[in-house]
C-alpha cells in the first residue's frame, strides 16, 4: 500500500509558514536528502490545505510535512477538527515555533530534527492510562527495529544510553489521541541549556554516529510502530503487555531519585509496572504505587 | 557586661525560658543541659513532623513552626515567636542557621540573648578567606594558596606558584562540599566554570579559592571555649580523619596517631587561643587543620558553634561543654583552669547514620521497628531514634552519636565494639554495621589512616547486616500468615487465610533400631569395579529409589524441602536399594525457584543422614543442571562438585548426541568411586528400533573408551548404561527385545532401566526388561507414587518375584515404614501443589509427552483459556513426532510441545477450529503419503505448520543442540519453519556438537560481578548456583539472607502460616529453641498493608506486610459528579490537575478546554460539554506558575457549569450579562431588557 506525503502550505484553523518542495530541501541537509529522495511533488488543494503532494513509498498513513508552526500537535489537532487525520496518520514539523514538552515546557526546536505529531488509536486491549507507555514501547520498538536500542524512562521519553534521545507527549482532545514525538536528530541540547532539575542529559542520533534524515526515519518508524502495535500490543494479555513493557523500561531493580509531588525527592527502587501502567517503587521497604513522578538515575 | 560567676547565672536564668533553635540530637543535647543544672525551661523548636521525635521528649516545651520543614531556616520567624513566649535567650545548636552572622545580630536587635558569640567575631573566624588573612597576620601555618576568592587568570598564576595538583574551594561551600581536585594546568579552566557554576547553585555564591591539594592528612581540630573576659581554654585535640568524602564518621580524643607529639599538641592549642583572643571572640570554637605525614600543621577553619562531636572532649574531661557555653553567653566568668583540668579518659564517637552503606550511604527514612541501646560501663549515647519512630526523610540522616570511653585508647575501642554489638536498630539501615568493620581494620587499630582510609578500603563494605535467624524466621511466618499463603513457594495466591488448614504436621516416626542402623548396605561403597561386579553377579534384581527426586521436583511446590527429605532419609537408607536418586534435573533448579535450598548443601545433608547407600543424580549432558549448553569450564566445576556429592551419575542427551556427554564423562570417570551411566534416550517410534539403539550404545561405549584410554569391551564393564523412556512409551516386548540384544552384544554392560507410568504399563516393562536381563530398575516408594513419575516399589517386586520368578534384596519392612511416614507428608504437598492432571494416558505413546509434562502442559493450557485445544495440540505432537524424529524428553518435549501449542492456537487465532481442523488434516495427509503421492496444494499447504513455530524450534532444525538422531527432516519443514530465509538456513545447518561453539566463561569475571551483588564473597557452591542459574541462585542467597533457614519452619506453617492466638515453636539452626504467638493482624490500610503483631520469646514486635494492592480509588470525601448532569464536568480518570483555565463567572461554549489532566504524561483536555457559566471550581492549578500539580479522582466534580444567564441583546455583542439587576450591558452599553433571557 502506498500513501501519500503532503507538503503544507497553508492550514484552515492554524498558522503557519507557507512551505514549497525547494523551500523544505533547504531547511536542512537532512531535509535536502529527503527531498531528493521522494517522487515530485503536484500541487494540490481542498477546503482544509494548500500544498503539495506525491506518492511515500509504502507505509501505513499519510504524513504531513509542515514548518513554523506553533507545534505540529496544533495542525494536528486542526487536521482532526477538519475531518482529516485517520488513525496513523501524522504530521511532521520541519521546525517549530513554540514546541512543547509536558506542562507545556519548551521543547526548542530548530530544523533537522523530527517534531511530529502522530493520530494513535484509542485504548483497545488495556486500560487507557496505559496509552502512554504503550506509545513509548511502540516508538522503542520501532527504534529497536532501526538498530538503535532504547529505553523508556518512565512513562515514555526514550533513552539512548541514559541520555534522553525522544520526548513523548499525547494529548487527548475532542476524541482523538495525538502522540506528539521529538527526536533529536540532527540537534540536541546542551547539558547547560536544560530545564533546571532536567534528569537526565540529552543526546542527538547524529552525535551518536547514526545517519538518518528527518523524512526518511519518521517513514520507518511509523511504520514499524504500526507493524509493533497490530502485531504485538493487540495480541498480548494484560499482563503479557505490562511485562513487556516492563522489559523496556530503563532502571527496572535499580535504585533512582524519585521526584514527585509530595515525597520531595527520595531514593526508591524501581520495581515495575502496575496493573495501570503506575510506577511500583520500594521506598523505605514498601512498596508504593505512583502515579506521577520523574526519575533520574543515582551515578 | 560585668564579670559573673557561675553560681549568679544559676540564679539569673532559674525558671527562664531558653529556646534551642534545632531539632533532632542536638537539640536534645542542648535541652538536658538547661535542664540539668540551670534548671531553666528547655524549649525546643518543632516542626510539625518534629513533633513527636524522640528528641522533643528531652524539652519541657515545643515551640511549634507547622507544616513547613524549612521553616528552621527561618530565622526572623522563630525571633517573633521567641519574643511572643517571652524567651530569653537562643541557642542555634549546630546545622541549620547555627553559623549564620545574621542570627546574633536580629537575636541582639530583639533583645534576645543569643549562646554563641558576636556578629563580628563569627564572621572574623567563619569565614575562610578572613581566618586565613588573620593567621598568616599570625604566623599560623596555612595551606598554600589564594588569598580569597580568585578568577581564573590569578587562579592559574597561584596555582603554578604552589605547584598542583590544586583544589578549588566555593567560598560559600563546607562540610567538604563545593571541593575540586585540579590535577593539572589544562583541567584548570574548564573545572572552573563547572566549579563556579556548582558553587552558585549549591551555595548561591559562585566564588571560588585555589588551594594546595596536600595527598596524606589528618584531620585534627582543637576545641576552645572563651569568655567575654578574655579567658581562653583550648582542650586537647580531636580527631576527625576517617571521613568519607569530607564528611566526618568517627571521632576520637586524643588522637591514637603517633604524630602527635606533645609538642605539636601545644603548637596546635596555642595557634587556636592566639586566633581566639586576637578577634575577641567569646563561646565555644573548633579550631580545625590538616596536619601531614610529617607532622606539619596547616590551619583550614574555624567553626564558630558548638560541633557534633563536642561530646568526646567532654567525655575525656568530665565535663559539660555546653553549660560552659550557657554560662559564658550570660557573662559568666571561665570556670575552667589550665591546672586543675587534667584530661582522664580516652573517647571516641562514631555517627550512627540512617543510612545503608552499601548502598552508596543512600539515606534510609522509614519506621524503625526495633530499638535496643547499648548501654553498661563507658557509653554515652545521644538519640533521635526509639522503636516506631518514623524516621523522616526530611532532614539529615543522624540518628544517634555513640561514644565509647575509658582508659587508653584500647579500652574505649573495646567498649565501642561492644557497644556496637549491643545496638539494634531494626526496620532501617544503619551505619552500624560498617562502624563494626571500621572497628576491627588492622589499620583502624593502629591509627594508622588518613582522611582517605575509607575511600581506599573497600573491604569495609563486604559484610553481611544480619539480624538473629529467629527474628528474620518469624518475619517470615508474619508474611505467610497475613498473607494466607507462601508468596516463596510461587505458587500464586493458592490460599487465603479463610481457607480451611491442614492439621498442624506433628509427624509419626516409627523407631528405626541400631542393629538395622549399624547393618552396613549389602553395596560396596567407594569403588566403582566392586560395585559393578556385586550388581553384575548377585542374581537380583536391583532397585534404585527415585520417592526423593523424580517424584517430587515438578513444580515448586510438590518439592521436597530438606526438612521432609531429612524425615524420609534415614528409612530409605535402610531399604537395600542399590542407590537413592536425590538430585539433578529439574530438581537442582527448583531447589532455588521456591524452596531456598542451596541443591549441594541438601545433598551433604543427605550424606549424612542417609550415608549408607550411593546417591545418585541426573544431569543433562551439555546443560549439565541448566538449561542450555555450558562452556567446558564451567561444566569442569561443576562436574567436581557432583563428583563430590554423589556416586552415581546419570547423565543423558535428549538426541543421543554422544560427543555432548564427553566432558562429564572426562570428569567421572576420572573418579574411582564415582559410577558413570551414561543413558540412551528411548522413543517408540518409526526409526528408533533396536538396531539403532544398538548403534548408539556402540558409539557410547567408543567414547567411554577412548576417555578411559581402553578397549570398548573393557569399557563396557566399567560404566552402567541407562535405559530412559521419560515418555512412558516403551511396551513390555519392545524391552524384552532391547535389553536381550544389549546383553547379548556386550554381557558386561550392566543395565539400568529408567521409566515413566504414564503409559500404565510401567509394571510389565519393568518385569520384561528385568526378566530379560536388566540389573536395576527405577520404582519409588508406594505414598509418593502419582502416575506422572515411576512405579510403586512394592508391587514391582512382588510382579518380578512372584510372576517372573526373579529375586530381589529389599528390605520390604523399611520400606513399609518409610512408606507410612510419607503418607504423613504428602498431603501437606498435595493439598496445594498437585499437579492438574495425574491419570495414565495411553495415548502418550502416540504424542509422547513426557510424564510431568503432561499436566504443566495442560495447566498451561487451561490457565492461556486454550483448553479445548488441547486435543488438537496432542495430535499436532503425534503427526510433528513423524517428521522432526527425536526423543520427548527434557528439553526437547518443551520445544515439541511448543510447536504444537504456537501452530494451533496460531491458526485458531488466523480462522478459529475450523482452521485448526484443516492444519490437521494437512498434517495427517503429510504424515501418512510419500512424497510423491502428495498434490502440489497439499505440498503447498503443508508450509503453514510451522510457520509459527519459535527460535527453540529453529535452533533444534538447525543442529544448535545437537545432531538429530535419525537425521535432518525434509527441506520443505525449513521452507516452513524459515520462510524466505530457508535456504540460507539449510546451508548453515551442522552436525557438531554445540559445545564446539561455546567458549570458556571468565569465571574470575563472573565471581566478581556476583560480588558486586550479594556483596560478599561467595561459598563455592554459591558460585556454581550462580554460573548455572544466575537470578534464581540470587535471589535464593538473598532471600536466604532475608530469612535464614527456612528448613526449621515445620510443613504447615510453611504452606499456611499460623493462626493469631497458636503457639509455634521452632528450632533456629544454632538449635535455640524459640516460641512465636501472632497477636493480631490488621485489616489492610489503604497502602494494602497489614500490620502484623507478635510475640517472639517474650519480645513484641510488629512488621508491615503488603497484602493487598494499593487501592488508589478512594474517592471517599470528595464531591462526585452526577453523571446525567450535563454541567457536572469530572475527572476523566484518576491523574493530575496541572491546569485550571477558568474561574467562577466565566462563560465558556461548549467545546472549549476547561482544564488539563495528566495521566502518565497523557495530557487529557477536559472541554466544556455544554455553553454555560462557570459557577464553581472545586479544584484548582497552575504548574507553569508554582509547580504544583493537584491530585484527581476520576469521577470527582472539578468544574460545575451553570446556564448561560443572559446574553446582551445587541447581535454584535451577544456577551453574557453574569452580574444581576444591571439595566445595560457591561461590554457595549446597550440597555437591557427582560425580553433577552437565554
Amino acid at each position: 500500500m502506498s500513501f501519500p506525503v503532503y507538503i503544507l502550505s497553508k492550514l484552515q484553523g492554524c498558522s503557519m509558514r507557507p512551505l514549497a518542495p525547494e523551500a523544505l530541501g533547504g531547511a536542512h541537509a537532512l531535509w535536502q536528502r529527503d527531498v531528493r529522495l521522494l517522487p515530485a511533488f503536484e500541487p494540490c488543494r481542498n477546503e482544509v490545505y494548500e500544498g503539495y503532494a506525491t506518492s511515500g513509498g509504502p507505509g501505513c498513513g499519510a504524513v504531513f510535512i509542515c514548518d513554523g508552526v506553533g507545534s505540529s500537535l496544533d495542525a494536528a489537532h486542526a487536521l482532526h477538527a477538519a475531518g482529516a487525520l485517520p488513525v496513523w496518520t501524522s504530521v511532521l514539523a520541519v521546525s517549530q515555533q513554540s514546541g512543547r514538552g509536558q506542562m507545556r515546557r519548551q521543547w526548542v526546536s530548530p530544523a533537522g530534527n523530527i517534531y511530529a505529531a502522530l493520530r494513535f488509536p484509542a485504548a483497545s486491549n488495556y486500560p487507557d492510562s496505559l496509552s502512554s507507555l504503550v506509545a513509548g514501547y511502540v516508538f522503542a520498538r520501532a527504534f529497536e527495529m532501526c538498530g538503535i536500542d532504547v529505553r523508556m524512562k518512565w512513562p515514555n521519553d526514550l533513552l539512548l544510553d541514559d541520555c534522553k534521545m525522544a520526548g513523548i507527549l499525547l494529548e487527548d482532545r475532542n476524541g482523538a489521541l495525538l502522540v506528539g514525538i521529538g527526536i533529536n536528530v540532527a540537534h540536541f541540547p546542551r547539558a547547560d541549556c536544560l530545564r533546571e532539575g532536567a534528569a537526565v542529559p540529552a543526546c542527538g542520533l547524529a552525535a551518536r554516529g547514526f545517519d538518518f534524515a528527518p523524512f526518511e526515519l519518521w517513514r520507518q518508524l511509523v511504520d514499524r510502530a504500526f507493524f509493533c502495535y497490530r502485531n504485538e500490543v493487540l495480541r498480548f494479555s494484560e499482563d503479557g503487555l505490562i511485562s513487556r513493557l516492563e522489559a523496556y523500561l530503563a532502571w527496572v531493580g535499580r535504585v533512582v531519585m524519585i521526584h514527585g509531588s509530595d515525597l520531595g525527592s527520595c531514593p526508591g527502587r524501581l520495581m515495575g509496572l502496575s496493573h495501570d501502567g503506575a510506577l511500583r517503587v520500594l521506598l523505605s521497604g514498601r512498596e508504593q504505587v505512583l502515579h506521577s513522578c520523574s526519575l533520574s538515575p543515582i551515578s | 557586661m560585668a564579670i559573673k560567676t557561675f553560681n549568679q547565672v544559676l540564679e539569673e536564668v532559674k525558671g527562664k525560658p531558653i529556646l534551642v533553635a534545632n531539632r533532632g540530637i542536638p537539640a536534645r543535647r542542648i535541652c538536658r543541659s538547661i535542664r540539668e543544672r540551670f534548671d531553666a525551661v528547655a524549649v525546643m523548636t518543632a516542626t510539625d513532623i518534629d513533633k513527636t521525635s524522640p528528641a522533643a521528649s528531652a524539652a519541657q516545651e515545643l515551640l511549634l513552626l507547622g507544616s513547613d520543614p524549612r521553616a528552621y531556616l527561618d530565622i526572623d520567624r522563630i525571633i517573633r515567636l521567641a519574643k511572643q513566649r517571652g524567651i530569653i535567650a537562643i541557642h542555634p545548636g549546630w546545622g541549620f542557621s547555627s553559623e549564620d552572622p545574621r542570627f546574633p545580630s536580629r537575636c541582639a536587635e530583639a533583645g534576645l540573648l543569643y549562646i554563641g558569640s558576636t556578629a563580628e567575631a563569627m564572621n572574623l573566624l567563619g569565614n575562610k578567606v578572613q581566618v586565613r588573612r588573620l593567621a598568616k597576620q599570625l604566623g599560623i601555618p596555612v595551606v598554600p594558596g589564594s588569598e580569597g576568592a580568585v578568577d581564573v587568570p590569578t587562579g592559574r598564576k597561584i596555582a603554578e606558584e604552589i605547584g598542583f595538583p590544586v583544589m578549588l574551594k566555593a567560598e560559600g561551600g563546607g562540610g567538604g562540599r563545593g571541593i575540586f581536585l585540579i590535577k593539572s594546568q589544562d583541567e584548570l579552566e574548564d573545572a572552573f566554570v563547572k566549579a563556579s557554576t556548582m558553587a552558585q547553585a549549591s551555595f548561591g555564591n559562585p566564588r571560588l579559592y585555589v588551594e594546595k591539594y596536600l595527598p596524606s592528612v589528618r584531620h585534627i581540630e582543637i576545641q576552645v571555649i572563651a569568655d567575654m573576659h578574655g579567658n581562653v581554654f583550648a582542650f586537647d585535640e580531636r580527631d576527625c580523619t576517617v571521613q568519607r568524602n569530607h564528611q566526618k564518621l568517627i571521632e576520637i580524643t586524643p588522637s591514637p596517631w603517633k604524630g602527635i607529639t606533645p609538642e605539636l599538641r601545644a603548637r596546635l592549642k596555642d595557634y587556636s587561643r592566639q586566633l581566639v583572643q586576637e578577634v575577641g571572640y567569646y563561646s565555644l570554637c573548633t579550631v580545625e587543620f590538616l596536619v601531614t605525614d610529617d607532622g606539619t600543621p596547616y590551619l583550614i577553619e574555624v567553626n564558630t558553634r558548638l560541633q557534633v562531636e563536642h561530646g568526646i572532649t567532654e567525655c575525656r574531661y568530665g565535663i559539660d561543654l555546653v553549660e560552659e557555653q550557657i554560662a559564658v553567653a550570660f557573662g559568666a566568668q571561665l570556670r575552667l583552669k589550665e591546672d586543675d583540668m587534667v584530661p582522664t579518659q580516652h573517647a571516641i564517637q562514631v555517627r550512627i547514620n540512617c543510612e545503608s552503606p552499601q548502598n552508596d550511604f543512600a539515606p534510609n527514612a522509614g519506621l524503625v521497628t526495633r530499638y535496643v541501646s547499648p548501654g553498661g560501663p563507658g557509653i554515652r549515647l545521644d538519640s533521635n531514634l526509639s522503636a516506631g519512630y518514623e524516621f523522616p526523610s526530611n532532614y539529615d540522616s543522624a540518628g544517634s552519636l555513640l561514644i565509647a570511653y575509658g582508659k587508653g585508647w584500647e579500652k574505649a575501642l573495646a567498649t565501642l565494639n561492644r557497644a556496637l554489638r549491643e545496638y539494634v536498630v531494626g526496620g532501617i539501615k544503619t551505619t552500624i554495621p560498617f562502624f563494626k568493620q571500621i572497628v576491627k581494620h588492622p589499620k583502624f587499630l593502629d591509627a594508622d589512616f588518613d582522611t582517605n582510609f575509607i575511600a581506599r578500603t573497600p573491604e569495609l563494605m563486604c559484610y553481611t547486616d544480619l539480624e538473629p535467624e529467629a527474628e528474620r524466621l518469624a518475619r517470615l511466618v508474619a508474611e505467610i500468615s497475613a498473607k494466607g499463603y507462601n508468596p516463596h513457594v510461587k505458587l500464586d495466591e493458592y490460599r487465603t487465610r479463610e481457607t480451611p488448614r491442614m492439621p498442624d504436621f506433628r509427624p509419626v516416626l516409627p523407631e528405626i533400631t541400631s542393629r538395622v542402623r549399624k547393618t552396613a548396605s549389602p553395596y560396596p561403597v567407594g569403588d566403582r569395579a566392586a560395585l559393578l561386579d556385586m550388581v553384575r553377579d548377585s542374581g537380583y534384581v536391583h532397585f534404585t529409589d527415585t520417592t526423593a527426586r523424580d517424584i517430587t521436583q515438578s513444580n515448586s511446590g510438590n518439592r521436597f524441602r530438606l526438612a521432609e527429605d531429612a524425615l524420609i532419609g534415614p528409612y530409605l537408607d535402610n531399604c537395600n536399594f542399590f542407590s537413592l536418586e536425590n538430585g539433578g534435573g529439574a530438581h537442582f533448579h527448583v531447589a532455588m525457584l521456591a524452596n531456598m535450598t542451596y541443591p549441594f548443601t541438601e545433598a551433604a545433608h543427605w550424606n549424612q543422614f542417609a550415608p549408607k547407600t550411593a546417591k545418585q543424580i541426573l544431569i543433562r549432558s551439555t546443560n549439565i543442571l541448566g538449561y542450555k549448553p555450558q562452556p567446558r569450564n564451567l561444566m569442569r566445576l561443576t562436574g567436581e562438585m557432583i563428583c563430590d556429592h554423589y556416586q552415581i551419575i546419570r547423565c543423558f542427551d535428549f538426541l543421543n548426541h554422544v560427543d555432548n556427554m564427553r566432558p562429564f564423562a572426562e570428569v567421572a570417570l576420572n573418579r574411582s568411586g564415582v559410577v558413570f551411566e551414561p543413558a540412551i534416550s528411548l522413543s517408540w517410534a518409526r526409526g528408533f528400533d533396536v538396531p539403532h539403539y544398538l548403534q548408539v550404545t556402540e558409539a557410547i561405549l567408543r567414547m567411554v573408551a577412548d576417555v578411559a584410554g581402553v578397549s570398548s569391551a573393557k569399557a563396557s564393564s566399567m560404566i552402567i548404561l541407562g535405559l530412559k523412556d521419560m515418555a512412558g512409551v516403551c511396551p513390555p516386548r519392545f524391552m524384552t527385545e532391547l535389553v536381550t540384544a544389549l546383553r547379548k552384544a556386550w554381557p558386561q554392560l550392566v543395565l539400568h532401566y529408567h521409566r515413566h507410568f504414564t503409559d500404565g504399563l510401567f509394571v510389565p516393562a519393568v518385569g520384561a526388561a528385568a526378566k530379560a536381563g536388566a540389573h536395576i530398575v527405577d520404582t519409588a516408594i508406594g505414598a509418593s507414587v502419582r502416575w506422572y513419575g515411576q512405579g510403586e516399589v512394592l508391587s514391582t517386586a512382588a510382579y518380578i518375584e512372584d510372576e517372573l520368578g526373579l529375586k530381589t534384596n529389599l528390605n520390604k519392612e523399611m520400606i513399609r515404614s518409610c512408606n507410612f511416614v510419607l503418607k504423613q507428608i504428602m498431603p501437606y504437598y498435595d493439598r496445594y501443589t498437585a499437579p492438574y492432571f495425574q491419570g495414565i494416558d495411553y495415548d502418550v505413546v502416540e504424542h509422547a509427552m513426557p510424564g510431568g509434562a503432561t499436566s504443566s502442559s495442560q495447566e498451561g493450557a487451561m490457565k492461556q483459556g486454550y483448553i479445548h485445544l488441547l486435543p488438537y495440540m496432542l495430535k499436532f505432537l503425534a503427526g510433528t513426532r513423524k517428521i522432526v524424529r527425536y526423543h520427548d524428553v527434557t528439553p526437547g518435549s518443551q520445544i515439541t510441545w511448543n510447536t504444537a501449542f504456537l501452530a494451533v492456537t496460531s491458526a485458531y487465532k488466523r480462522g478459529g477450529e475450523q482452521e485448526v481442523r484443516y492444519l490437521l488434516e494437512v498434517l495427517d495427509n503429510v504424515t501418512r503419503h510419500s512424497e510423491a503421492d502428495l498434490s502440489s496444494e497439499m505440498k503447498e499447504a503443508r508450509l503453514a505448520l510451522y510457520q509459527d513455530s519459535n527460535d527453540a524450534f529453529r535452533d533444534l532444525l538447525m543442529g544448535k543442540y545437537g545432531k538429530l538422531p535419525l537425521g535432518f527432516p525434509a527441506d520443505w519443514v525449513y521452507q516452513s519453519a524459515f520462510g524466505n530465509e530457508w535456504q540460507r538456513a539449510v546451508n548453515c545447518r551442522t552436525e557438531t556438537s554445540p559445545l564446539e561453539f561455546v567458549e570458556d566463561m571468565d569465571l574470575a569475571a563472573e565471581e566478581r560481578g556476583f560480588v558486586d551483588i550479594i556483596r560478599r564473597k561467595p561459598t563455592d557452591e554459591e558460585f556454581v548456583m550462580y554460573l548455572n542459574h544466575p537470578g534464581d541462585a540470587v535471589a535464593t542467597i538473598q532471600l536466604r539472607q532475608q530469612f535464614g533457614d527456612p528448613n526449621n519452619l515445620p510443613l504447615h506453617v510453611w504452606f499456611e502460616g499460623i493462626e493469631p492466638g497458636r503457639e509455634l515453636n521452632f528450632t533456629d539452626s544454632h538449635g535455640k529453641p524459640h516460641q512465636m504467638t501472632i497477636l493480631s493482624i490488621s485489616l489492610p490500610d489503604e497502602s494494602g498493608m497489614s500490620v502484623v503483631r507478635y510475640v517472639l520469646d517474650s519480645e513484641i514486635m510488629s512488621v508491615d506486610i503488603q497484602v493487598a494492592e494499593p487501592h488508589a480509588d478512594d474517592v471517599q470525601g470528595l464531591e462526585k459528579a452526577d453523571p446525567a448532569n450535563a454541567y457536572h464536568v469530572a475527572a476523566p480518570s484518576n491523574g493530575d490537575l496541572w491546569v485550571m483555565y477558568v474561574h467562577p463567572g466565566d462563560y465558556v461554549k461548549k467545546g472549549e478546554e476547561l482544564f488539563n489532566i495528566s495521566i502518565m504524561k497523557q495530557e487529557k483536555a477536559v472541554l466544556a460539554p455544554v455553553d454555560g457559566m462557570v459557577r464553581r471550581v472545586l479544584r484548582t492549578a497552575d504548574y507553569k506558575e508554582n509547580k504544583q500539580m493537584v491530585p484527581v479522582k476520576g469521577g470527582e466534580l472539578i468544574v460545575e457549569l451553570g446556564p448561560v444567564p443572559t446574553l446582551c441583546p445587541n447581535e454584535k455583542c451577544r456577551h453574557p450579562i453574569t452580574i444581576e439587576g444591571v439595566g445595560f450591558c457591561p461590554y457595549c452599553g446597550d440597555k437591557l431588557d427582560c425580553a433577552c433571557k437565554a
